[in-house]
């Protein structure tokens, strides 16, 4: 029984890394670290659209 | 239409907002957004500050930086009433800020495709790691112990977690497979795709007839972590290389078009769609898109981007001047002569925009390396495997493939290729660029180092250091004798006629300012010596508003000078421009002595003279001279030295005269018998191949055979294009130690291919033994394959970095 649920979690997480992969999360991976240390949260204007 | 303002106009970007612009610099299906590579964005606060640009309501643009790659990502949103809507506006922002944004064409910079590319890699990967991780798991707990049903459930469990694996995660070995299977050529991804498919069906079988070996647990391991490797190099390649080709590509498409004759009056225009004789008028720091003649009164142009020589020089009204040239100082005009692929900058970046320099072939180096130890393994196996048919088919089929999978050149694989691709980094941060991977290996064979003199060892331009009037020792040269210098020099390209033309070109703004000219003068015998001029006053123009002279019967004699008659109310006089006698030289230094003991080096030192014929005695007679001086390179001994220490050879090769060549080798402390002068293109190259292996640092065309005979050629800055081509380094930074630093970055990255490679080669070595004997179980084979592996990626990585 632990099996399948071992099976269905490593599925979750490769198919929740797919989806943010696919939605740009990895496409630069060094900006938003910087962006978040700004102090006023800013715009839209910093975020991808989704 | 619009007037010349001038320092504003460097911010000049309402092209962008052209649909001639926007064509080429959009995509057609996302017409509002433009990407923009931007130098120099380092920390939080840059990303702050030119994202805060879309703060402005005006603007009506969404603005995102990318700072991995340098890129910022601008959508017009437009909508509201009183935006903008405008790209230039957002663009003149960035560069308000500090920030150079050169727009990118869509297929340059990483758009949708090569997003869409990055995310499809790390997917895989992804998938690649879960699917590796999960039957490895699965695998061990069999190894500790698990038998029964139980094992034979998680032996299936493995078999659907490898699907994933064998369809979808190999993808790219079979691919690379089938294109070399095309090419006939042996790749590293054969014995990966042949490994992954035939491990399965043999693991596939073995679990259908519940006995035997199972390798789904190491050869999903070991693809993922080759898989890992090339990702890391691709993203290496990426980041480091790429920047390489937006070089200049931007500048080269945009021009200001002349309506009429005036030069206040003009639109801007896609360069290419530009004709032969249209005027164009290009700033202040701006690139000359065209080949074209000048029409303004003079330029100080900068040839860097076309031969990497930084230094300022002058050209004159009516020279024709190349695509690719920068201008230093004031605004120029320029007739048109042809435009884009029509020059051969244009030709140069369409060339690098393809191929070479971004694709730096490093997988080429280390796959050609590791043919043959893939030809052994393959047909080993392939031997074994019919020889031992006969008495076991099933260990024959088992043994075989298990030195397919272990003895695969895994350091050839992926350790090389990261090794060179740490190096190349480091390189591009002396400002080498290098045209191949093998350079590093190239040079460490190199016996024989070949320096040219002119513009290698010796630092860049020739600089006149001193004026001397010997029809009047008292004063300095008169305005006509100026004037001669420069009316006849204009016709020439050479060295001498640059450095003249600067000379005067900066005197007379400093004798405007009247404070750097001093009179000397000694033992009763005057002269005046006019002191170099080290900056160039932008107001220096007015000199050359005065009348041309007139001059017939223009002509240059290459290697002797210019002459020229000249119609003055005295009649027809003819005049020229050439180089000193060695006795002139001796009578004007002896002049010249008297002031200055540091003499003359005739190495670096040379002197031109204003020669009047004289038709009575029928002979020149000299009326002024200038000295000239070649600043030798600071690092030039040091680096000879450390050649030398390291046991090669280091001669100095030149086509200049033996005894200047010998002296500038005296000068470096070179044994006479290394010194060559008077060398033409072809003595050079074949001096060059008798002593192969050899590397030749030149820059001139008369280097150009030898840089490509030479076993490493290496063009310095300030080499023409056809020594760029011909070299498979270029220099970007003058300075000739960058060589030694890259001797050292080679002996590393040699030092760290040959520690992965001998790591490889035992545990190949070993490996192999052990799967022909029958040693090798699925556990071993699962241990030992991402052991290795994952040795030669950490020894790549820490060797490479620092």
């Amino acid at each position: 029984m632990m099996i399948p649920i071992a099976l269905i979690f490593a599925g979750a997480f490769v198919g929740a890394f797919v989806w943010a992969a696919r939605s740009g999360q990895f496409d630069d991976v060094e900006t938003p670290a910087h962006r978040m240390l700004n102090e006023n949260e800013t715009m839209s204007s910093g975020r991808k659209e989704k | 239409m619009k007037t010349i303002s001038s320092p504003a106009s460097s911010v000049d970007f309402s092209f962008l907002d052209l649909p001639s612009f926007r064509q080429v610099y959009t995509d057609a299906r996302t017409p509002s957004k433009m990407r923009f590579y931007v130098r120099g964005m380092k920390c939080a606060k840059c990303v702050k500050k030119v994202e805060d640009i879309a703060m402005l309501d005006t603007l009506g643009a969404r603005v995102q930086v990318f700072l991995g790659e340098s890129l910022v990502e601008v959508t017009l949103i437009g909508g509201a009433s009183g935006t903008q809507n405008s790209f230039a506006e957002v663009a003149k922002k960035i560069k308000e800020l500090g920030y150079d944004p050169i727009p990118l064409e869509p297929h340059l910079g990483s758009q949708d495709e090569a997003i869409k590319e990055d995310r499809a890699d790390i997917i895989r990967l992804a998938v690649m790691a879960a699917c590796a991780g999960n039957i490895m798991t699965f695998a061990f707990a069999i190894y500790f112990g698990l038998s029964g049903v139980a094992a034979d459930i998680f032996n299936w469990i493995c078999f659907v977690l490898y699907l994933p694996v064998l369809f979808y995660g190999a993808l790219p070995f079979y691919q690379g497979f089938w294109r070399s299977i095309r090419q006939k050529e042996m790749s590293i991804d054969g014995p990966m795709a042949v490994a992954s498919v035939a491990g399965f069906v043999f693991s596939f079988i073995n679990l259908v007839r519940g006995q035997g070996s199972i390798y789904f647990d190491s050869l999903s391991g070991f693809l993922f972590l080759i898989l890992v490797s090339r990702y890391v190099q691709k993203r290496l390649q990426k980041k480091f290389l790429v920047p390489v080709s937006h070089f200049g590509a931007f500048e080269m498409n945009k021009a200001r078009k002349i309506f009429a004759t005036e030069a206040t009056d003009w639109s801007w225009s896609l360069s290419q769609d530009l004709s032969a004789g249209d005027q164009i008028l290009v700033l202040k720091n701006e690139v000359i898109p065209v080949d074209g003649w000048v029409v303004s009164d003079f330029g100080v142009l900068s040839l860097a981007y076309l031969t990497g020589e930084s230094k300022p020089q002058v050209f004159q009204k009516g020279m024709k001047v190349k695509a690719g040239t920068q201008v230093l100082e004031n605004d120029v005009v320029l007739r048109v002569e042809a435009t884009g692929l029509g020059t051969q900058f244009g030709r140069l970046l369409e060339g690098l925009k393809r191929s070479s320099l971004t694709r730096v072939k490093v997988q080429d180096v280390s796959d050609r390396a590791s043919q043959w130890l893939l030809w052994i393994v393959f047909s080993l196996a392939f031997v074994f495997l019919i020889g031992y048919w006969s008495i076991n088919p099933v260990a024959a089929v088992e043994r075989s493939l298990a030195l397919l999978i272990l003895a695969c050149p895994c350091a050839m694989a992926f350790g090389t290729p990261l090794a060179l691709a740490f190096s190349l980094k480091k390189a591009i941060r002396l400002g080498l660029i290098l045209k191949s991977g093998d350079v590093f290996e190239k040079i460490l064979q190199v016996e024989n180092v070949f320096f040219d003199k002119t513009g290698t060892l010796t630092e860049g331009s020739l600089q006149v250091v001193r004026t001397i009037n010997l029809q009047d020792k008292n004063a300095n040269l008169s305005q006509l004798q100026k004037q001669l210098f420069l009316a006849l020099e204009k016709i020439s390209y050479h060295p001498i006629a640059f450095a003249i033309r600067k000379y005067f070109t900066d005197s007379a703004a400093s004798s405007a300012n009247a404070n750097n000219n001093t009179n000397i003068s000694a033992d009763g015998q005057s002269l005046s010596v006019t002191t170099m001029a080290t900056s160039v006053d932008s107001s220096c123009n007015s000199e050359f508003e005065e009348q041309e002279l007139p001059l017939t019967d223009h002509y240059e004699k290459n290697g002797v000078g210019v002459f020229a008659t000249f119609s003055s109310q005295q009649g027809f006089q003819k005049y020229g421009v050439q180089a000193l006698a060695s006795n002139e030289i001796a009578v004007v230094n002896q002049v010249i002595g008297a002031q200055n003991s540091s003499g003359f080096n005739e190495s670096r030192h040379k002197m031109v003279g204003l020669y009047l014929w004289n038709s009575d005695s029928e002979a020149w007679a000299l009326q002024a001279a200038l000295q000239l001086e070649l600043p030798l390179d600071p690092s030039a001994k040091a680096t000879v030295q450390a050649f030398q220490k390291m046991g090669k050879n280091v001669y100095l090769v030149s086509g200049d005269e033996n005894r200047l060549v010998r002296s500038l080798g005296d000068e470096l402390g070179l044994d006479a018998s290394h010194v060559f002068g008077e060398m033409n293109v072809e003595q050079k190259s074949v001096m060059v191949q008798s002593k192969a292996p050899a590397m030749m640092v030149g820059d001139g065309v008369n280097d150009a055979l030898a840089l490509r005979q030479a076993h490493v050629g290496v063009a310095v800055v300030g080499g023409v294009e056809l020594a760029l081509e011909n070299a498979s380094v270029f220099m970007t930074q003058s300075g000739v130690g960058a060589l030694i630093q890259l001797y050292q970055i080679s002996q590393q990255a040699h030092r760290l291919i040959r520690r992965n490679l001998t790591i490889s080669l035992i545990y190949n070595l070993i490996g192999g033994t052990l799967a022909l004997m029958g040693f090798v179980n699925p556990f071993v084979a699962a241990v030992l394959m991402p052991i290795s592996s994952g040795f030669i990626l950490l020894s790549s990585w820490f060797g490479g970095r620092d």
